[in-house]
């Protein structure tokens, strides 16, 4: 297999990263910005028992901005480069790409955050935007989900590779009273995108689904 | 006068500039992937005066791989890894803060890329912004020395590219080491118009110019 290794700026903590990774993704998010002092942050997720990390680190710990889920990131003491973070999915570990120091490193398939992004900053065609979603939130926020549900469906269809989309329409249609499309999508996602299951266990917008048997089997909690 | 904001992830170390920065630039040079963990480092210059630090920082001391093996130093915060700044030790009246620690996606944008061979061939840049690719095609002729042939190329290049202040300043460089005095002070005037003190504490600090240096004109635009 394949195999990776990604260090910090003085080489003191390194990631070994065997394989490829299961998701590349950017994030224009301003926590993001901060923590990599860049206009975005570039990581790969690669299952948790495929990464071996060596050396000194220290943790620091954030709450995500839309929900207080925690996520954990992981810097060398020495010269404060930031190599991996953990989080959302207990089994995928997310490695700063840029410690990779690999220009030809498989391209990001995603970019969110999409309402943060540096204009300047040109992406290509084959990237998937949260522009999607985006547009969609005001309905959302003014509690208007089946609205929401009904101009979800075509464009989930149109971004196949979305699985925050495909998430927060199942989100929406689990709260219009939806489950049959809200398992559907949720489905979708979870098989896109897998650290997408821990937060589907504690989202509330998810409550109206919960009890049913295709929920917990996609979960994976007993019935 | 404008003043802006930055801090790393925790907002322990922060900073408070002062008017806008006299550079903004992208780097995709490893040293700057790995250092920000992203695809490439984007950085703001300011005279050092327009900035005020708060909090604790570690630094961490790194000498540049190109030819002038300049020392960089980062400020990092110990509690959460972010980079606000650095400095370098030969040039005191400078700071360089990460344009990401401002959290402002509206920060006025990046007027030049620096090492583009570098660069992650998914990432699109305006057609306004300055490339870097043209000193390289200079920078072999001024490492083997033969400051004629590079000064010759580079006002070639120069040519295409009036405006490009590192050019200009690197192309001066050249021309002082080949005893083009005339032509060195010209483009280093043009070097200093885009980039005001800055260059013209470098100018004053760097041995390229020494053959020019107590030529009138160059004492007149550096200020000495």
């Amino acid at each position: 297999m394949t195999s990776r290794e990604a260090t910090c700026s003085c080489g003191q903590l390194h990631v070994r990263a065997e394989g490829d990774p299961v998701r590349v993704s950017i994030c224009h998010c301003l926590a993001c910005q901060r923590r990599t002092g860049s206009s975005f942050g570039y990581q790969a997720r690669f299952p948790a028992d495929r990464v071996t990390v060596t050396g000194r680190r220290t943790e620091y710990v954030r709450h995500s901005d839309d929900g207080g889920e925690e996520r954990h990131f992981w810097f060398c003491p020495d010269c404060g480069s930031t190599v991996f973070h953990t989080g959302g999915d207990p089994g995928l570990i997310a490695v700063a790409v840029g410690c990779f120091a690999d220009p030809s490193f498989p391209p990001p398939t995603v970019a969110v955050y999409e309402s943060r992004r540096h204009p300047w900053l040109d992406l290509p065609e084959e990237i998937e935007r949260d522009d999607a979603w985006a547009e969609l939130l005001p309905l959302y926020d003014a509690g208007e989900y089946a609205a929401v549900a009904d101009r979800g469906k075509p464009l989930v269809e149109a971004h196949p590779t979305y699985a925050e989309l495909a998430y927060n329409i199942a989100c929406c249609e689990s709260l219009a009273g939806r489950p049959d499309d809200a398992i559907a999508h949720l489905r979708l996602a979870l098989e896109r995108e897998q650290s997408l299951r821990s937060e589907a266990a504690v989202d509330s917008d998810l409550d109206a689904i919960r009890e049913l048997p295709a929920f917990r089997e996609l979960i994976g909690q007993p019935a | 006068m404008a003043t802006r904001e930055a801090s790393c992830s925790c907002g322990q170390l922060s900073l408070q500039a002062e008017g806008d920065p006299f550079h903004v630039g992208i780097c995709h040079c490893l040293a700057c992937q790995r250092r920000t963990g992203s695809a490439f480092g984007m950085q703001a210059g300011y005279p050092a005066d327009r900035i005020t630090v708060s909090g604790r920082s570690t630094d961490y001391a790194r000498t540049s791989d190109e030819a002038d093996r300049k020392v960089h130093v980062f400020h990092f915060c110990p509690d959460c890894g972010g980079t606000v700044f650095y400095t370098e030790p030969d040039e005191p009246d400078l700071i360089v803060v990460m344009v990401g620690a401002f959290a402002d996606p509206l920060f006025p944008p990046p007027v030049e890329s620096g090492y583009e061979a570098r660069r992650h061939p998914w990432v699109g840049l305006p057609d306004t912004m300055e490339r870097d690719d043209l000193w390289g095609q200079v920078l072999p002729l001024y490492e083997a020395g033969d400051y004629a042939a590079a000064a010759d190329r580079g006002r070639e290049l120069l040519g295409g590219q009036p405006e490009n202040g590192r050019l200009a300043y690197n192309v001066a460089c050249c021309e002082s080491l080949a005893g083009r005095t005339t032509d060195a002070v010209e483009h280093l005037r043009i070097a200093v118009g885009g980039g005001g003190d800055a260059v013209r504490t470098m100018a004053a600090n760097d041995q390229d110019f020494d053959p020019i240096r107590d030529d009138p004109a160059f004492r007149e635009i550096v200020g000495s």
